[in-house]
């Protein structure tokens, strides 16, 4: 169980004891306090749901980030049951298993052990011969029944539990997963195709064996959380020809399956020494993995990202829900503003009057926070039921809700600590109070100029901006921040001058000025670092252009008034619904800001992913070069238009597929091999390598038919090159050339443009044969499906010549021939092909459910972001019961001088949709123009328009309308209801 | 035809329920006024003049009795109906000015206006002229908060009567003010009367008020105890 973090505790624990204190030292502001709290119900009502958002979204994110940390190191248990540490080779596929007993035998490695066992790991495909049914890629491990003891028993469907000792040379055991997509049961006979080293070329053998057992995915029985199929070790060597040999030996450290990992440090320095001593030089070769230990700092680290994540997206709710607590306590503050005066008049010191704020506050926090963190659980929820739907992740049990105690300690402390201190911020405003205007509830003068107090503090914070911007260049916050502070400070100084309205328009244009010209060069910065830039120019943005509407509002209203005066009976209510919220300048301030905080982040998302989409729809549409589908077999093959199975009675039997002959045009095949990659020292595509690892550091070996014949384009080429076949001509020339396709260049590395930083010109180090080598990229592929690093066949022959897979082809390239049926042939293809381990792939389809799942992972993180929504309404919400009161005596004048119930109720809507307008008015333009700036200093090259999604973003604001009028809709029929007499006599 | 009465009243009822307590407000009054007549109703505080106001402009309900207006009932008025007429037919004046402090003096004053969907142009030409009418032309463009309260008294007595009402009802209109601004404003609300021959109930208690009205009539708890012609 992980503890809660001390600091979080330890502060809250110092904000209770002062609040305790304080309560025991002024019981009688402390009951006035919190009898505010419990007297207006709806009110605390709206307030605490305002407030609960911004806990919700810290407890929402670290549930989520603890249920994904959760899922990882199940798998990891699952997948690894009692291994700890595995002994594998990267480039040469086996190795001796004399190797297995040195180290078996070594004192220091049975020290720190209970358990070794060698393995032969690899994929065969499979059919069974009773169901009929395929697959084409299964894991195939070969185990010794006795040696592999320590590693625990299988168990069987009913239950029994077999070291499965008994298993014979032509019999197999079958996991859950594998049982179930062959259809298969016990006694099924199945036949395994395969490809021993020693065959070159087109022959695959095959061999038959009966189901021995059927067990459960559990332990041992499930490795790598994958089908699995289990034969003795002797019997898989038999098959591969590769007697006396392994490629993977497994270990398990002291301890059960999760105390193993915390013991694999000394198990793995252990095994390195053996290693290190033997005389055998081939051990050396050798790499020791801690690989479940690695794996559950990797869950750990993931789980830690996805909250960090989904934190920074929900910071500006955070945000919103700040701004909610200084205008609620702000308006708590008008509302008991003659009260304020008489008890400061009456001898209550400023610090008696915040201490009532802070007592009460204090109870909103604290239940906010109680109720946020729970709310938050639900969310998490939410969201983990999302994420198991978009990422169809069911197979692997999906991702299961799981929450840590100390992360709802964490959250409900942090929302308390926000919630307070912010409480406390407010209260300091909002008692600094003149008596005398408080008394007779007078407004505050609005100062034609500054005073002179006012200009110096203003100049002070222009020369501290300058002097932090200078001092801190290197600092990206700093060089963000400190201009915009230099630029407030001037607005005050000007102010001394000139109009608030000019002012505060002249610094607010600079201010949205300097961070749109300045924006882009901060996604220079590392992901944590962009991650606050994106939210503090998001609030200076919004900031800036509030100040700018709020200080401009005269025009405003006459804007609104004149266009909606059109409409003869609007005009008394527009006149009063505008004229309200922008007589109050703070407050509505306030308002318009989080919405607009909360709108901006949603269409910076949806504009973005409404790019992203189309451009990834385009690219991937492109990428295809001119073919539809792509197939990788386990089996390499010399040709696939010549393979023979020789069948497990020894008979040879070509493979005729009539799809191949019939319905594809042409076809490319390429051989594949996955050496160690690395670029600068860095591994390309993660540490590990090897068979089981595919991906980014697949060298792929093509020959003079696909050089021709593909029609890939390039992103970029090696300069002086105008034509592809120069770059193509390039790696054929030279051996130490080679061309990579795009994802390359997102491998690793935290910066935004160009991911990693790869150009044309970088070099790539890989281990060859013939040790570590150089190769210059003298090109990158426009498209990513076909991924790998592109050298001619008889240069990864010659590199790579250890490595069995590329003596054949594997991964083939078809192009469908008009009229058919492109996804018929691709299903067609890996039923024909099934012998060799065929896995074909519709890009088309793939495209399609790529997309798909795009747009509904943004979706979800839309939800998320529209959270911050919730804030910005009960934000109106909290207005308009406070509207309502406050104007009764106005009401009641209304309705004397001739307005009707309706257009009392359409002055609070119009008033209402007015606040929310401004929001969505000012988060949607910014957030186009924060969109827009970013397209065009890093996407507009390539081939992608910008491109607003209209209709989504009306749909967000309708929604926002909607929900905005269904929280204020009451307290407005209210007030429109309200008998004029009564609202007459109301006396405030 | 044009009745010479233009506010009647029979057997007005008013009681306040609060559940707990009943409060009888108004206990059967009988009222008639004439058009162009200024009438001040006078009494001590809680003795059911405001509530007598409220009643009788139909900006409240009452328990029991009617009054008609110009002639027509406000029982058989809706909300709607009753809240049109009070747009086209009246004006009110109220102690407390009750101006909207979000709006500048002119945009108060256009207001009823508004209300009544007249051109905004002509509305504004309108309250501009009303306000040159009470002297405050040149403070048109501040609102209520730069205002003093005899100046804000001037503007609600220009609101009041911007759309040229047939009726008037002022409440405590000279309440907040001091002795000579209230001399001010009773001079202004008599000229008013005199010069478009409007009719103004006035509520007060301050009996200078009463001395410049046409007509004088006491309240007390109420029912009206005594009616007199001040002496002038």
């Amino acid at each position: 169980m992980t503890m809660p973090n001390p600091i979080l505790v330890s502060l809250f624990a110092v904000i209770l004891i002062v609040i305790g204190v304080l309560a025991i030292r002024r019981r009688v502001l402390f009951k006035m306090g919190v009898r505010n709290f419990i007297r207006h119900k709806t009110h605390s009502i709206l307030v605490v749901a305002g407030l609960l958002i911004g806990t919700s979204i810290i407890s929402g994110a670290l549930v989520t980030g603890d249920s994904i940390d959760h899922f990882i190191v199940k798998s990891t248990y699952d997948g690894l049951g009692l291994v700890d540490v595995t002994v594998s080779t990267d480039r040469v596929d086996f190795f001796n298993e004399s190797f297995f007993w040195e180290l078996r035998n070594d004192t220091g490695v049975e020290e720190h052990s209970d358990g070794i066992s060698p393995t032969i790991l690899t994929f065969v495909s499979v059919e069974d011969d009773d169901s009929g049914q395929f697959e084409p890629v299964m894991t195939f491990v070969g185990f010794d029944p006795s040696l592999d003891r320590d590693f625990g028993q299988f168990t069987e469907a009913n239950g029994s539990e077999t070291y499965a000792y008994d298993l014979g040379t032509d019999e197999v055991i079958l996991n859950g997963r594998a049982a179930d997509v062959l259809n298969a049961e016990q006694g099924d006979m199945l036949r395994i195709s395969y490809r021993p080293l020693t065959l070159q070329g087109g022959e695959v053998l095959q061999k038959q064996f009966e189901t021995k057992y059927v067990v459960k995915d559990e332990g041992k029985g499930q490795y790598g959380l994958q089908a699995n199929i289990f034969v003795r070790l002797d019997v898989a060597q038999e098959m591969f020809n590769v007697s006396g040999r392994i490629n993977l030996i497994r270990i398990s450290a002291p301890g059960d399956v999760e105390a193993g990992a915390g013991n694999s440090d000394e198990l793995v320095a252990a095994v390195q020494d053996a290693l290190d001593s033997s005389p055998d030089q081939g051990l050396s070769e050798l790499s020791v993995d801690a690989v479940k230990k690695d794996a559950l700092e990797q869950a750990e680290e993931t789980g830690e990202m996805f909250s960090i994540f989904l934190m920074i997206f929900g910071s500006f709710s955070i945000i919103a829900g700040v701004i909610l607590i200084i205008n609620i306590f702000t308006m708590l503050a008008e509302e008991r503003k003659s009260e304020l005066g008489m008890a400061r008049a009456l001898g209550m010191r400023k610090s008696h009057l915040m201490q009532m704020f802070l007592f009460e506050g204090s109870s909103y926090a604290l239940v906010a926070a109680l109720l946020g963190t729970l709310a938050g659980l639900f969310l998490a929820a939410t969201l983990i039921f999302g994420l198991n739907s978009v990422f169809a992740i069911g197979e692997f049990g999906g991702i299961p809700f799981r929450f840590e105690i100390s992360s709802l300690i964490d959250a409900f402390c942090l929302g308390t600590i926000i919630a307070f201190l912010t409480i406390l911020v407010a209260s300091a405003r909002i008692t600094n109070i003149n008596i005398v205007r408080a008394i007779r509830d007078i407004e505050e003068p609005v100062l034609e100029r500054a005073t002179r107090r006012t200009a110096i503090l203003g100049g002070v914070t222009l020369a501290l901006g300058l002097v932090a911007f200078f001092l801190g260049y290197e600092n990206l916050i700093i060089r963000l921040v400190a201009p915009c502070l230099a630029l407030m400070g001037f607005a005050f100084v000007l102010r001394r001058f000139t109009s608030a309205s000019i002012a505060f328009t002249i610094s607010g244009i600079a201010i949205i000025a300097y961070i749109l010209h300045s924006i882009t060069t901060f996604f220079e910065g590392e992901m944590e670092e962009m991650a606050y830039l994106f939210i503090v120019s998001g609030v200076l943005l919004v900031i800036a252009a509030v100040m700018i509407v709020i200080f401009n509002s005269s025009l405003l209203v006459r804007g609104v008034s004149g266009s909606l005066a059109r409409i003869r009976s609007m005009r008394p209510i527009v006149k009063t619904a505008v004229s309200h919220p922008l007589n109050k300048r703070f407050r509505t301030g306030m308002t318009v800001s989080m919405f607009a905080l909360v709108i901006y982040t949603i269409v910076l998302l949806s504009v973005f992913s409404n790019i992203f989409s189309l451009s990834v729809s385009s690219e991937l549409v492109k990428q295809g070069g001119g073919y539809e589908i792509i197939g990788t077999s386990t089996i390499p093959v010399s040709d696939l238009n010549n393979v023979t199975v020789i069948d497990a009675e020894g008979n040879p039997v070509r493979i005729e597929s009539p799809t191949l002959a019939n319905d594809v045009r042409t076809f490319e095949q390429i051989v594949a091999t996955y050496p160690n990659v690395t670029i600068d020292g860095v591994p390309l595509g993660g540490t590990g390598g090897g068979m089981m690892s595919f991906g980014l550091g697949r060298v792929l070996g093509v020959d003079n038919q696909f050089i021709q014949n593909n029609q890939y384009v390039f992103a970029e080429m090696l300069e002086g090159y105008t034509d592809p076949h120069e770059a193509w001509d390039a790696i054929q020339d030279n051996h130490t050339n080679v061309i990579v396709d795009l994802s390359i260049t997102f491998a690793g590395g935290s910066g935004m443009q160009g991911g990693n930083g790869i150009t044309v010109g970088d070099h790539l180090t890989i281990e060859t044969v013939n040790g570590t080598k150089d190769f210059q990229i003298v090109g990158i592929l426009d498209q990513m499906l076909l991924n790998g690093i592109f050298m001619t066949k008889e240069n990864a022959q010659a590199y790579f010549s250890d490595s069995f897979t590329v003596h054949g082809n594997s991964v083939f390239i078809f192009s469908v021939k008009d009229g058919a049926d492109a996804k018929t042939v691709t299903l067609n293809l890996e039923r024909d092909f099934r012998a060799i381990g065929m896995d074909t792939r519709y890009l088309k389809e793939d495209i399609e459910s790529m997309m798909e799942m795009l747009n509904s992972f943004f979706l979800i993180f839309e939800i998320f972001l529209g959270l911050g929504l919730i804030v910005g309404i009960a934000g109106l919400g909290v207005i308009t019961i406070r509207s309502v009161v406050e104007r009764r005596q106005e009401i009641g004048v209304m309705r004397a001088i001739g307005f009707r119930r309706g257009m009392i109720l359409k002055s609070f809507v119009t008033e209402i949709l007015f606040i929310a307008t401004l929001g969505i008015v000012i988060g949607t333009a910014i957030g186009l123009t924060v969109a827009y700036e970013i397209f065009a200093s890093m996407m507009a090259e390539e081939d992608v328009s910008f491109s607003i999604p209209w209709m989504h973003l009306l749909t967000i604001t309708l929604i926002t309308y909607v929900a905005s009028l269904a929280c204020t809709i009451v307290p407005s029929i209210k007030a429109s209801r309200t008998s004029p007499a009564d609202a007459l006599r109301y006396m405030g | 035809m044009k009745t010479d009465v233009i506010i009647e009243g029979k057997n007005v009822h008013k009681t306040y329920d609060t559940g707990r307590i009943k409060v009888q407000a108004l206990r059967g009054v009988d009222l008639s006024v004439k058009r162009g007549e200024m009438v001040s109703i006078m009494g001590p505080s809680g003795c059911g003049k405001t509530t007598l106001l409220n009643c009788f402009s139909g900006i409240d309900d009452m328990t029991e009795g009617d009054v008609k207006i110009e002639g027509k009932s406000l029982r058989e008025m809706s909300d709607n109906e009753k809240t049109d007429h009070r747009a086209g037919r009246m004006g009110f004046i109220f102690q407390a000015y009750n101006l909207l402090p979000v709006l500048t003096a002119v945009e108060n004053v256009e207001l009823p206006l508004l209300v009544s969907a007249v051109n905004p142009r002509m509305a504004r030409e309108k309250a501009i002229g009303i306000l040159e009418v009470v002297g405050l032309e040149k403070r048109k463009n501040q609102k209520p908060a730069e205002l003093s309260g005899g100046e804000q008294q001037r503007v609600t007595i220009a609101r009041s009567l911007v759309n040229n009402p047939a009726i008037v009802w002022a409440d405590e209109p000279t309440g907040n003010l001091d002795a000579e601004t209230s001399g001010q404003i009773m001079e202004l609300l008599c000229r008013m009367n005199k010069e478009n021959k409007q009719t103004f109930v006035i509520v007060s208690h301050d009996p200078a008020v009463g001395e410049m009205a046409d007509r004088v009539l006491k309240m007390r708890d109420g029912v009206f105890e005594k009616e007199y012609v001040p002496l002038r």
